[in-house]
C-alpha cells in the first residue's frame, strides 16, 4: 500500500512529512537518551534484513495466495518502537528511492501510514502492554496478530483518506473505505501470523532479544490457546466494527454505505466493477457538482491542448530520432 | 632483544557458566614475530583474538599491549596500537564504497581530511588496489574485499595486526596475493587458521590451544610435521608437506 | 527470473547509470535534488482535469533522457510497484464522473476519463523524475544531499547501512529460499510449519552481523556519531543548471505551453 506521488497534493504531502518528521525528532532524541552506540548498525542492518525479508513470500494454507511480514512490528518488537520507526524509514527511503515503491513526495505519508502506526501503535500501545505482564508464546501471537491488524487497518484509512483529501478520486470515501479495509483485515491477519511465528522461534532461542519483555514474570504469562484465540476474534471484529462504523458516519459515506454495503465485494473484482460504479453513481447524483469548484471549465483549453501535446510530442519523437542517428554515426 | 608487544599472563575466559575456553593461559609476542594460532573449531582461537583487542570482558589474568593494560579505561589507546581483521570482511567493511571505508578510522581519531587522503591511498596501494576507491563495497569479490578490510585496518597504522582466519573462502590467487601482503607488513602480526599451509606460508611461530591450555609454542617446523600431535587436537599434516 | 534476483538485478543498474562519468552525473547531487523536488511539487499540483499542462511538463524528463541517454524502457518498469494504488483510486473515475469535459475529434471525453489520464499521467511523471534523480546520483550524493537538507544524520546512516547490506541479505534470502524450493518442488512459498525456523534462524544471523558490524566499528574508533567526509560546494554550473531548469519548469507549470502552441494551429 505504498502511496505514489501522483495520489497526493503538495498541502497533504507537506501536512504528512511534516507529521512523520516530528515522529523522527522525537526518535532521533530518544534513540540518542538511549546512549547505547550498538543501535546505530544494529538499526540499519536489521532494516536491510526486514526489506530483504519481506520479499519472502508465505503460502497462506487453504488458499492460492501468499503474505508478507510486518516490517514495523518486527523492527518494534526488537529494537523498540524509536529505533524500529527510524529503522523503518530508512527502509522506506531505500524503497522510494531505489525501487519507486512509494514516491518521494509521498515519503511523508508513507512513513506515517506504515512506520508511525506500525511502531508506535503496534508497538507502544499493543505489544509492549501485552508484554509487560510476562511473555509467553500465545501473547506474542496475539500481540502480533492485533498489532499488525490494527497496523494495516490504520494504514489502509489513512490511505483513504489522504487520497480523498487530495481529491484525486471520484471513489466516494465511503466506498473507497469499504474497499479498502476488508482486503487489509486479511492482509493484517496474516502478516500478523508470519510476525508471530519469527518472534516465536526468536522467543524459544533468544528471548533476551526481544524488545519490552520482563522476563522476571515469564510465569505469569501463560494464555490458553482458546483464550487467545477468543481474544483475537473479539478484538477483531471491535476494530473492524469501529472502522466500518467511523468510515459509514462521515457523510459522503453515510448514503452509500446503508444502501449498498452488499454490493461492496464488487468493487475489487474486476468483472462486476462497472455495475457497482453505476449503482454508486446513482445513488451519488444527489451530490452537489462539488468537482467544478475552484476550476474553471475544462472543456474548451482541453481540445486546444491535446492538439497542442499532439504536435509537441511529434516534435519531441523527431528530435529524439535525429539526435539518435547524429549520435550512431 | 626486540622490544616486548603483547603479554598475556595467566589468561582465563569462559562464556556464561560453561567450561573455561581459556584456561590460565601465558604467552608474550614481540616486535616482529609473525604467530599462527591453531587449534580445533571451538578451541578458543577467535576468542583468544577478540580478548586482545578488548572485544570481550569478563576475562581473569592479565594482557597487556605495549606496556598498556587491556581494560575499558584503555580501550581506545590499545586500539589505536592493534589492528583486528575480521573473518567475514562484510561485518568490516559497512560503508557503501571502498574509500569511506578505509577513511573511517582516521576520521574517527579526528585526523584532518589531508591526513585521512593519504592514508587511504596509502592503505589502498600497500594491498595493492590503488583505484578502487570508488567502488561500492557490495560489488567487490571476496578476495577484494579480504584486502580492502585490511586496508582499513592500514589506514590506523597500527603496530600490531591480528586476522582471523585470514585465508578463508579465497581462491589460490587471492590466497597468494594475501601472503604476500602480509609479508610485506613488517610488524607484529598473530593470525589464526585451520589452513595448515597458509600458516606455513606466512608465521615464524605458532602456538596450538588445546582444552583451554597452550600446548605447543615453537617454530612452525617442528609442530607442522608433527603428525600425532596435529591429529590429537583435530588437525592434519598441511597438504604441501604430505606432498614432499 | 524471481522477485529477489530481479530486485538485485535493479539495483546494480541504478547503480551503474549512477557511477557513470556524465555531466548530469557530475552535476552536485543537492541541484539535482531540489530540482527534482520542485518538478514533482509541480506536477502534482496541477488540476485534476488539467492534463495538457501535466503533458506539457513532460517536456522535464523527455529532455533529460536525451541528455542522459538511460533507459526509458527500464523506467517505465518501475511503475509496476505504484500503479495498481493509483489505477484502483483513477479506474473508477471515469465511470462515475460522465459529465462531457472537451471533444475531440468527434470522441466525447468525460472529465472522468480526464482526471483518470491526468492521474496516470502525474504517476508516470513523477516516477519518471525519481529515476531520473537516483540513476544520475550515486548513493553517497543522496546522502549528502540530505544532509544538506538537514536530515538528521542517524537517519542517513541508518539509510547507508541499509543500502550497504541489502544485497547481501538479499542474496541470503534468495539462497534460503532456493534451497527451501529445492526440496519442497511445487509450493509457491514458504510453508506455514517454517515460517517462524526459516525466517527466524536468518533473523539471528543478521543480528549476530549486526553485532560483529557493530565490534568492527568500536575497534576503527566509532564512538556513536559517523564522520563524515568533505562535499564539494556547488560551482557555476551547478547554479546555471538550477537557475535553467528551474525556471523551465516553472514556465510550463504557469503557462499551459501545449494549450497556447494547439490554439495557434488551430488558428
Amino acid at each position: 500500500m505504498h502511496m505514489a506521488d501522483a495520489l497526493v497534493v503538495p498541502a497533504v504531502a507537506g501536512t504528512m512529512y511534516l507529521a512523520s518528521s516530528a515522529a523522527a525528532g522525537v526518535s532521533v532524541h530518544k534513540v540518542k537518551l538511549e546512549n547505547d552506540p550498538k543501535k546505530i548498525p544494529v538499526m540499519g542492518v536489521m532494516g536491510a534484513f526486514v526489506f530483504a525479508a519481506q520479499m519472502i513470500n508465505f503460502t497462506i494454507p487453504g488458499t492460492g495466495s501468499s503474505g508478507h511480514l510486518c516490517g514495523g512490528l518486527l523492527l518494534t518488537a526488537i529494537l523498540g518502537p524509536w529505533a524500529g520507526f527510524l529503522a523503518m524509514i530508512g527502509v522506506l527511503l531505500t524503497q522510494c528511492l531505489f525501487f519507486a515503491d512509494g514516491g518521494l513526495l509521498a515519503l511523508g505519508c508513507n512513513i506515517w501510514n506504515m512506520a508511525f502506526y506500525g511502531c508506535f501503535v503496534g508497538g507502544l500501545l499493543v505489544w509492549k502492554p501485552i508484554m509487560q505482564t510476562g511473555a509467553s508464546k500465545q501473547k506474542i501471537l496475539l500481540a502480533s496478530v492485533l498489532g499488525s491488524i490494527l497496523t494495516l487497518q490504520l494504514g489502509a484509512f489513512s490511505v483513504v483518506l489522504e487520497t480523498s483529501l487530495s481529491g484525486i478520486t471520484e471513489l466516494p470515501f465511503g466506498a473507497f473505505v469499504m474497499a479498502m479495509q476488508p482486503i487489509h483485515l486479511a492482509i493484517g491477519l496474516v502478516e500478523g501470523l508470519i510476525t508471530a511465528a519469527v518472534l516465536c522461534f526468536l522467543y524459544d532461542a533468544r528471548p533476551e532479544l526481544l524488545w519490552g519483555l520482563d522476563r522476571s514474570r515469564a510465569a505469569e504469562g501463560r494464555l490458553t490457546a482458546g483464550k487467545t484465540l477468543g481474544i483475537l476474534a473479539a478484538l477483531t471484529a471491535l476494530t473492524a466494527g469501529v472502522l466500518s462504523l467511523f468510515a459509514s458516519g462521515l457523510p459522503d459515506g453515510l448514503e452509500w454505505a446503508m444502501e449498498k454495503t452488499a454490493g461492496t465485494s464488487d468493487l475489487v473484482s474486476a468483472g462486476g466493477a462497472y455495475d457497482a460504479a453505476e449503482k454508486i453513481q446513482n445513488s451519488l447524483s444527489f451530490l452537489p457538482d462539488y468537482a467544478f469548484r475552484g476550476s474553471e471549465s475544462p472543456a474548451g483549453t482541453t481540445v486546444s491542448g491535446l492538439v497542442g501535446a499532439l504536435i509537441v510530442g511529434g516534435l519531441c519523437l523527431v528530435t529524439a530520432l535525429v539526435l539518435k542517428s547524429r549520435k550512431k554515426s | 632483544m626486540s622490544h616486548i608487544h603483547i603479554e598475556v599472563k595467566d589468561l582465563s575466559f569462559s562464556y556464561g557458566q560453561d567450561r573455561k575456553i581459556l584456561d590460565r593461559i601465558s604467552f608474550t609476542a614481540r616486535e616482529k614475530d609473525a604467530i599462527g594460532i591453531i587449534g580445533a573449531n571451538g578451541a578458543g582461537k577467535s576468542t583468544l583474538l577478540k580478548l586482545l583487542v578488548g572485544l570481550l570482558d569478563g576475562f581473569e589474568g592479565s594482557i597487556r599491549v605495549e606496556e598498556i593494560p587491556v581494560e575499558k579505561r584503555t580501550l581506545q589507546r590499545v586500539r589505536e596500537k592493534i589492528g583486528y581483521v575480521f573473518q567475514d570482511a562484510d561485518n568490516q567493511l559497512f560503508s557503501v564504497n571502498v574509500y569511506d571505508d578505509v577513511a573511517f578510522g582516521p576520521r574517527n581519531y579526528g585526523l584532518p581530511e589531508e591526513e585521512v587522503d593519504r592514508r587511504v591511498r596509502k592503505a589502498l596501494a600497500r594491498v595493492h588496489l590503488e583505484g578502487f576507491d570508488e567502488k561500492p563495497v557490495h560489488r567487490l569479490s571476496g578476495g577484494e574485499k579480504k584486502l580492502v578490510s585490511i586496508a582499513t585496518i592500514l589506514s590506523m597504522t597500527p603496530d600490531i595486526l591480528l586476522m582471523d582466519e585470514p585465508s578463508a573462502a579465497l581462491d589460490p590467487r587471492n590466497r597468494r596475493n594475501l601472503i604476500r601482503i602480509l609479508g610485506e607488513f613488517d610488524h607484529l602480526k598473530i593470525l589464526t587458521s585451520h589452513d595448515l599451509d597458509f600458516i606455513w606460508d606466512t608465521c615464524s611461530r605458532v602456538l596450538v590451544l588445546h582444552q583451554g591450555g597452550i600446548l605447543y609454542d615453537g617454530d612452525p617446523d617442528t609442530i607442522l610435521r608433527d603428525e600425532k600431535t596435529l591429529a590429537m587436537v583435530g588437525l592434519e599434516l598441511p597438504l604441501s608437506l604430505t606432498v614432499r | 527470473m524471481s522477485r529477489i534476483s530481479g530486485a538485485i538485478h535493479e539495483m546494480q543498474t541504478i547503480e551503474e547509470s549512477a557511477s557513470r562519468d556524465q555531466w548530469v552525473n557530475r552535476l552536485h547531487p543537492l541541484v539535482k535534488f531540489l530540482v527534482t523536488l520542485f518538478y514533482l511539487v509541480c506536477v502534482v499540483s496541477c488540476g485534476r482535469y488539467d492534463l495538457p499542462r501535466v503533458l506539457g511538463l513532460a517536456l522535464y524528463p523527455f529532455v533529460l533522457f536525451e541528455l542522459t541517454d538511460l533507459p526509458l524502457g527500464q523506467a517505465l518498469c518501475r511503475l509496476r510497484l505504484v500503479l495498481p494504488l493509483v489505477c484502483i483510486v483513477g479506474i473508477f473515475n471515469p465511470l462515475l464522473d460522465r459529465r462531457p469535459g472537451a471533444e475531440l475529434l468527434g470522441f466525447t471525453l468525460t472529465l472522468g476519463l480526464l482526471s483518470m489520464l491526468t492521474l496516470m499521467a502525474k504517476g508516470i511523471l513523477t516516477v519518471l523524475a525519481s529515476y531520473l534523480l537516483v540513476a544520475t546520483t550515486p548513493v553517497e550524493g543522496l546522502c549528502a544531499a540530505m544532509r544538506m537538507v538537514h536530515i538528521p544524520r542517524m537517519i542517513v546512516v541508518e539509510f547507508l547501512l541499509i543500502w550497504r547490506y541489502l544485497s547481501l541479505f538479499m542474496n541470503e534470502v534468495q539462497k534460503t529460499t532456493e534451497a527451501y524450493r529445492l526440496r519442497a518442488p511445487g509450493q509457491k512459498g514458504i510453508a506455514m510449519k517454517y515460517w517462524g525456523s526459516l525466517m527466524g534462524s536468518m533473523l539471528l544471523r543478521s543480528i549476530d552481523r549486526a553485532g560483529e558490524v557493530y565490534e568492527a566499528m568500536c575497534l576503527r574508533g566509532f564512538t556513536g556519531d559517523f564522520p563524515s567526509g568533505r562535499f564539494p560546494g556547488a560551482g557555476r554550473r551547478d547554479l546555471v543548471y538550477l537557475a535553467g531548469f528551474g525556471a523551465g519548469i516553472l514556465f510550463l507549470r504557469l503557462f499551459p505551453v501545449l494549450v497556447l502552441i494547439g490554439s495557434i494551429v488551430a488558428r
